[in-house]
């Protein structure tokens, strides 16, 4: 007797076109370099919950969220983290860049690590995401989910 | 395409090298999203880089519309051996793209200590 299961799965190709059709839509009336960078944001914030995020009772999927506001353009992505340590990571990335010039000598520092040792990868979009999309950084850990929102106003 | 030119195309970036006598370039095309692999990318580029000793090269990264960072890291790694193998290259950023312009400008600092790369913004 055979017994059989099916299961969709999921692929990183068809979210990340989904993604970019709704910001498309939604972003479309702003100028390309705000829309370039908006696009990266969601790319690097997905990318992160879509590979660290695990499911649990307050978030059995991760989830993001793109806001247009007459003032700013937020992004924000849950996903459910049980590793204290790993939260504390990013909390703790997240805390350093305090400032622009802070976000840029981040990101420089981690380019140099990279460009050092071609076995440092990794741990660059937070950095990016503050220097290069310019884009304000706050997470919260709540009932096991991390939430990481990023803000830009808008000029 | 013929034997003088070699081809990356996964998940949308695709990576041409193109080889003439003298010279050789190396255009980027698409989107380098977190879908691909890096280490596809790594290897390609790993592969082809004895084809690009003794001639002059030119990376052009204008038509490329997005890099995620996951990408970063190969990249500074090809930039880093035609370097050491004293391939002289010069690298082309799109001034049409604000991402653009500000890789150019990182990589300009980054690899200041290393002349044979020069880098352009147009």
């Amino acid at each position: 007797m055979r017994h059989r299961r099916a299961l969709s799965i999921p692929l990183m190709g068809d979210l990340l076109r989904d993604m970019r059709a709704v910001m498309d839509d939604l972003l479309a009336n702003l100028p390309k370099d705000l829309r370039d960078a908006t696009n990266m944001v969601a790319i690097e914030l997905v990318n992160n919950a879509a590979k660290y995020g695990i499911s649990v009772p307050a978030a059995p999927s991760a989830t993001v969220d793109l806001c247009l506001g007459p003032h700013t353009i937020e992004v924000q992505v849950k996903n459910g983290a049980v590793s204290a340590e790993a939260v504390q990571e990013v909390e703790g990335r997240i805390a350093k860049m305090s400032s622009p010039a802070r976000c840029e000598e981040l990101y420089m520092e981690r380019l140099q690590q990279m460009l050092d040792d071609p076995k440092e990868t990794g741990r660059l979009g937070l950095f990016r995401i503050g220097f290069e999309g310019q884009f304000h950084l706050t997470s919260t850990y709540q009932d096991q989910v991390l939430t990481v929102t990023a803000t830009r106003e808008l000029a | 395409m013929n034997e003088n030119t070699k081809v990356y195309d996964q998940k949308g970036l695709r990576v041409l090298i193109m080889l003439e006598s003298q010279s050789a370039t190396v255009t980027w095309e698409g989107h380098c999203s977190p879908e691909g692999s890096e280490l596809q990318l790594s290897t390609f580029l790993k592969n082809h880089l004895a084809f690009l000793k003794g001639r002059s090269l030119t990376v052009e990264f204008r038509p490329l519309e997005f890099m995620s960072s996951a990408f970063q890291g190969p990249i500074l790694q090809f930039l880093k051996s035609l370097a050491s193998n004293g391939i002289k290259t010069r690298v082309i950023y799109s001034s049409a793209m604000e991402w653009q312009r500000i890789s150019y400008r990182c990589m300009k600092v980054l690899f200041r200590a290393m002349p044979q790369i020069q880098f352009e913004c147009m």
